[in-house]
């Protein structure tokens, strides 16, 4: 039999590189991770229960392909009073294989292929926003957000004249990976106002953290605003709320235009979503802010004490007391936190710093397979620099935040790397003295 | 830009169109059967319910801690799991780490293939027997590709293809050919000749890669043993995707979980397209049907039989019961039910019934009595190339109106412009349990529609 020759499309950039680096880095060196962004602790014991209980009543079919009756009736309710709408849990909530799965159904639902269509996005961000894109054959525009004595900004100037009739959509990540930042009520006012002449653009707000916030900070939801619920698709992630992101479920909510062909493509895709875990989502949303799961603390202020805890343990720990010097900055909100380490530079082993082959190999040991990014002056950038050796002679792992932009963006800036706060106090302190000691 | 007055601003936007709205096929009978208070045999979701160890497994994963993202393509212990399982039927080793993606169900599986094997535009064809599961039709729409169909037809007692029809079909364009044995909706098992046939035939077109819709293998009636997998034949293994659904096997529809087995060449395109589309599976599920593998056909469940004999066994006495029934009603119902060798499904020949069927199914798509201020059902408006109303679709309103039964016309399980669509078959469900069948076929008889 002859040899097939098979000619395959190049829908997307096969990204998987990027973060295969950082987990052959943990193994290789056997590393504490203060990388991935998911959390440690397991659900809460009233959602565990509704999923047995789910499973026993017989919720084990196929269900509705939106969404199941009883879910998307308590995400109608719940997110209704967040976004003051009144909300039909028939036709204005889409449930999908988790939030992941509902972006990439709204992307691939509103964005026409190949035709010039924008999507503007934040940067840092999160980078699947990229990847997701492209497949969806749209075209990624970045805008910049800058830091300032700690804090985020966006610059109003550059939105506006981001905007233009081959604008599609604005994916808005607030309550922000990786900055943590959450927009202010100004912000959202003077965002919305801009696309007011823009009226064609769509909003894909990703809320997905927006239980998480800290210090007291209200979130606000760009689909509460005016009247930006007509032209907002506000998605939330559960698996986030309450310490399941393996169980894969999300939705979101919006207008019928814009849900009805998310759920086309999702209806196409996986037919339904998990039947008996959105039964006990939909049974145990209700229960999420109720007084009295820890002492008074409902389960979501429980939550947000703990990661607070965590983020402040840290933030102290990498500012006063630590060999290197970091600048750990402030974060408002979600599972991370940033350090600017641009003053590390002359610390860091040239090895690192001059090429992408910065491993001293065993005997008969293969290199790793690593990202070979540049900065655009050639040079290696000076996070993933400064995260390889912390992997390598230190022993805990961090992300570089020059991952977070498109690598032929122009805001591109490689002096942050990211830590997580959502491992728990336990591993965070455990994570935090390894980075101390020095480890040989 | 000038500012506008938002009140007077019209939105206008272009969205694009990747894939045809085919939920209205669905929901006329899902519409029809609230109206007139069906009892359902059109749906494939099984009556009967997941083991009992599956469930604690589920519940026993989660206080184990496997609640949050794992590895895209399967947790290591399941995928492992399944390459012993499967390594076994396909005769070979399998490398659970290259060889093996697990997926949000079958159906995603056959999504996150046809993306990734299919060049969007090119006119490259999807090869299928028809009539076939519709949703082929929309994984082959959104990849960009170009659907075909070769015709399975009933002759001498069984479904059969043409050797000859079948190669003329395939030429340079062809991609994939998309195989679903156990077959639905007709039952069908490709047997050890058919798919020797398919195979030399298939090795005139070596370019050709095979996806093999696996998920009612193990579903098999008249003590058959599981469908051969076309994997398993020859070389075939090179160039073939194997899909199977947890789904199905585990009587769970809803929980979501399938897997693939398929070459590393072949299975890394399909990954970077569930990196993109569901990234990881549900974690606990994965963990509990790898314990739960070797018990369904190994541990006694019910009257001693295991759990999987007993869906066999549960399933062929609700097909045995449908075939006797309706032959015992053939004076009155002159329908002639076709033997399924497997699946949920059983197909039953409807052509002798066109004289018995009210004039008002037969005439138009206004067969309904509307009551005061009632309007119609969502309806299928299709049409037989000569301008009829499909026959199938004109028995299942009858059905499903006067009766109050819900079948689903064959006629929607071909490609609506195929030119072998034929509309003289019905599809029902053996999935449901004998009692609920049983109270169908009351209805079906002409007894009184209340329970």
């Amino acid at each position: 039999m002859e040899q097939a020759q098979h000619s395959f499309p190049h829908r997307v950039d096969d990204n998987t590189a990027v973060w295969a680096e950082f987990k052959d880095l943990t193994e290789r060196y056997s590393c504490i991770s203060l990388g991935e962004g998911a959390p440690a602790a397991n659900p809460p014991q009233f959602l565990v229960d509704e999923l047995m209980k789910a499973i026993q009543e017989g919720h084990n079919q196929y269900s509705r392909t939106f969404g199941h009756p009883i879910l998307v009736q308590s995400v109608a309710e719940y997110y209704g009073k967040k976004l003051g709408q009144e909300i039909n849990p028939l036709t204005q909530v889409i449930v999908s294989a988790g939030a992941y799965n509902v972006i990439v159904n709204a992307l691939l639902a509103l964005i026409r292929p190949n035709e010039g269509e924008e999507v503007l996005v934040f940067e840092p961000g999160w980078p699947c926003y990229i990847d997701l894109v492209q497949f969806a054959g749209g075209i990624y525009r970045p805008l910049c957000l800058q830091q300032k004595d700690g804090k985020w900004h966006f610059d109003a100037e550059q939105f506006k004249n981001s905007l233009n009739n081959n604008t599609k959509l604005f994916i808005f990540n607030n309550a922000q990976n990786p900055t943590g930042k959450i927009f202010t009520r100004e912000e959202l006012d003077e965002m919305s106002k801009i696309l007011e002449n823009y009226p064609n653009v769509i909003v894909l707000s990703d809320d997905v953290y927006e239980f998480l916030t800290y210090d007291g900070t209200q979130f606000t939801g760009f689909a509460s605003i005016g009247d930006n619920f007509k032209k907002t698709l506000s998605i939330y992630c559960p698996g986030k709320m309450m310490c399941a992101t393996g169980w894969q479920v999300g939705w979101a909510v919006g207008p019928e235009k814009l849900i009805k062909p998310v759920s086309l493509i999702s209806t196409t895709q996986i037919y339904c979503a998990n039947t008996p875990v959105q039964v006990a989502y939909g049974r145990a949303l209700p229960q999420v802010d109720k007084p009295g799961y820890k002492g008074e603390l409902s389960f979501v202020e429980h939550i947000r004490q703990e990661f607070q805890e965590v983020r402040d343990y840290m933030f102290k720990e990498l500012s006063e007391g630590f060999d290197l010097p970091v600048e750990p900055l402030r974060s408002e909100s979600g599972y991370f936190i940033l350090l600017d380490i641009s003053k590390c530079k002359e610390l860091i082993p040239e090895r690192y710093l001059k090429s992408h082959q910065f491993e001293e190999l065993k005997e008969g040991q293969d290199p790793l397979k690593v990202n070979e990014v540049f900065m655009s002056d050639g040079s290696v950038p000076l996070d993933l620099a400064f995260c390889r050796w912390i992997a390598v002679e230190r022993g805990v792992i961090m992300m570089p935040c020059s991952l977070f932009y498109h690598k032929e963006s122009p805001y591109r800036l490689d002096q942050h790397v990211r830590l997580v706060i959502c491992k728990g106090l336990d591993h965070s302190i455990k994570a935090i003295e390894r980075l101390k000691s020095k480890r040989q | 830009m000038e500012s506008q007055d938002n009140q007077e601003t019209k939105v206008q936007r272009k969205y694009p169109h990747r894939i045809d709205d085919n939920v209205a096929i669905w929901t006329e009978f899902r519409e029809l059967g609230d109206r007139y208070s069906c009892l359902s045999l059109g749906e494939g979701a099984p009556g009967g319910n997941p083991p009992d160890f599956l469930k604690d497994f589920m519940i026993k994963a989660i206080d184990e801690g496997y609640n949050q993202y794992q590895r895209i393509f399967g947790i290591p212990e399941f995928v492992n799991k399944i390459a012993d399982v499967y390594g076994e039927k396909l005769k070979r080793q399998i490398n659970p780490m290259t060889e093996i993606m697990v997926t949000a169900g079958a159906n995603s599986a056959l999504n996150s293939y046809i993306i990734g094997l299919i060049n969007p535009r090119e006119g490259e064809e999807v090869l299928v027997f028809e009539p076939c599961f519709p949703q082929y039709q929309d994984h082959i729409q959104m990849a960009e590709g170009v659907y075909k169909a070769v015709p399975l037809e009933w002759k001498e007692n069984r479904w059969t293809f043409d050797p000859e029809v079948l190669r003329k079909s395939l030429n340079d364009k062809t991609k994939i050919f998309l195989l679903n044995n156990a077959h639905n909706p007709t039952g069908k098992l490709f047997n050890r000749e058919d798919l020797q046939i398919l195979t030399d035939i298939l090795n005139e077109f070596p370019h050709v890669i095979v996806i093999s819709d696996d998920v009612y293998e193990f579903l098999t009636f008249d003590d058959q043993q599981s469908s051969i997998l076309f994997a398993s034949i020859g070389n075939n293994f090179e160039k073939t995707v194997s899909i199977f659904s947890g789904g199905k096997l585990f009587q769970a529809t809803g929980w979501k979980v399938g897997w693939s087995i398929a070459p590393n060449e072949i299975l890394s395109k399909a990954a970077i397209i569930q990196c993109c589309t569901t990234y990881c599976i549900n974690a606990p599920a994965q963990i509990a049907m790898s314990r739960s593998f070797d018990l369904i056909e190994t541990m006694p469940y019910t009257e001693g039989r295991t759990f999987v004999q007993n869906m066999k066994k549960e399933f062929q006495d609700v097909r045995d019961f449908f075939i006797s029934q309706f032959n015992s009603i053939s004076q009155e119902l002159p329908v002639v039910p076709l033997p399924s060798e497997s699946g949920y499904f059983l197909m039953i020949d409807i052509t002798n019934c066109k004289k018995i069927i009210p004039e008002r199914y037969l005439k138009s798509h206004d067969f309904e009595e509307l009551k005061e201020g009632q309007s119609a059902v969502s309806r299928n408006i299709v049409y037989m190339p000569d301008g009829s109303v499909p026959l199938d679709l004109a028995f299942c309103r009858w059905m499903a109106v006067e009766k109050g039964v819900i079948m689903m016309p064959a006629s929607l399980f071909y490609h609506k412009e195929s030119p072998i669509r034929d509309d003289k078959y019905v599809r029902i469900g053996i999935c449901k349990g004998l009692d609920h069948s049983r109270k169908a076929f009351d209805r079906i008889k002409g007894k009184q529609k209340m329970d």
